[in-house]
């Protein structure tokens, strides 16, 4: 159930992967997005069987969630906008340094808010599995829905 | 050698069932059989150094299949039942000799 990791995530990078997330475009003076990276192989494992997405116990699990506290308007959509730009920062971080990642949907966030002991102003939205990949699994993407271009903006 | 289990291992499968049954209340139907799959497979982990051969060969094929009904057969609902139909049968087919 558990890969053996060769190669660990290092603080250094770390620090690069939760500096990346932190640049993404995001309100000035508004820090509403919450940034969580756990290592505790004890936690990491006790988040995985929160998680039926995630397909092997990760090294290191990125969370991600909103301050509602922070957030003026809690029907507005900006602060999704923010937390994807962040996630996706993580994303393209990680792979830039060789490090497999995965945003897991099926994360039953409740139980990881009660599970890390957060405040209730703390909303947690996506769960993210990262770790250097044991083999090179060869992942076939289907892009021949986008051989044609359906609509070009000439501005 | 038989693997202990732990009252730990089983409450870990348990949250697996409890965070499935409140995920598949906004998933789409098709995660459905994957992660009582999964559930099955994590219950296998635990059996996988069995003395029993019925029971390892059981055992062996949910693990193999585990990957193959969450990647492969994932959207392809007539796999996936022939699949769990071959995969019942094959478990008949040990319990009885197991009885016996």
């Amino acid at each position: 159930m558990q890969r053996i990791y060769k190669k660990k995530i290092s603080d250094k990078i770390l620090d690069t992967l939760f500096d990346c997330a932190k640049k993404a475009p995001r309100s000035q003076g508004n820090e509403i997005i919450e940034f969580y990276f756990v290592r505790s192989k004890k936690i990491v494992e006790q988040i995985f069987w929160f998680c039926p997405g995630m397909e092997d116990i990760p090294e290191l699990i990125a969370i991600l969630g909103i301050n509602q506290k922070k957030v003026a308007n809690l029907e507005s959509y900006y602060h999704y906008l923010e937390l994807g730009s962040c996630l996706q920062n993580v994303l393209l971080s990680a792979s830039s340094l060789g490090i497999g990642s995965v945003p897991v949907g099926s994360s039953n966030l409740a139980g990881i808010h009660s599970l890390l002991g957060l405040s209730k102003e703390i909303s947690l939205k996506i769960v993210i599995s990262l770790g250097y990949p044991t083999k090179n699994r060869k992942i076939e993407v289907d892009l021949s829905q986008f051989k044609k271009i359906r609509s070009y903006n000439l501005l | 050698m038989r693997k202990k289990i732990v009252e730990k291992d089983l409450i870990n499968i348990i949250i697996h069932l409890i965070s499935s049954s409140r995920l598949l209340i906004d998933e789409p139907k098709e995660y459905g059989p994957m992660r009582l799959f999964s559930a099955a497979k994590y219950l296998c982990q635990l059996l996988e150094n069995t003395d029993d051969q019925n029971t390892k060969i059981i055992v062996e094929k949910i693990i193999e299949l585990d990957p193959i009904i969450s990647r492969d057969f994932f959207n392809k609902p007539k796999e996936l039942k022939n699949c769990l139909d071959d995969l019942s049968k094959l478990i008949t087919n040990h319990i009885r000799e197991y009885d016996e």
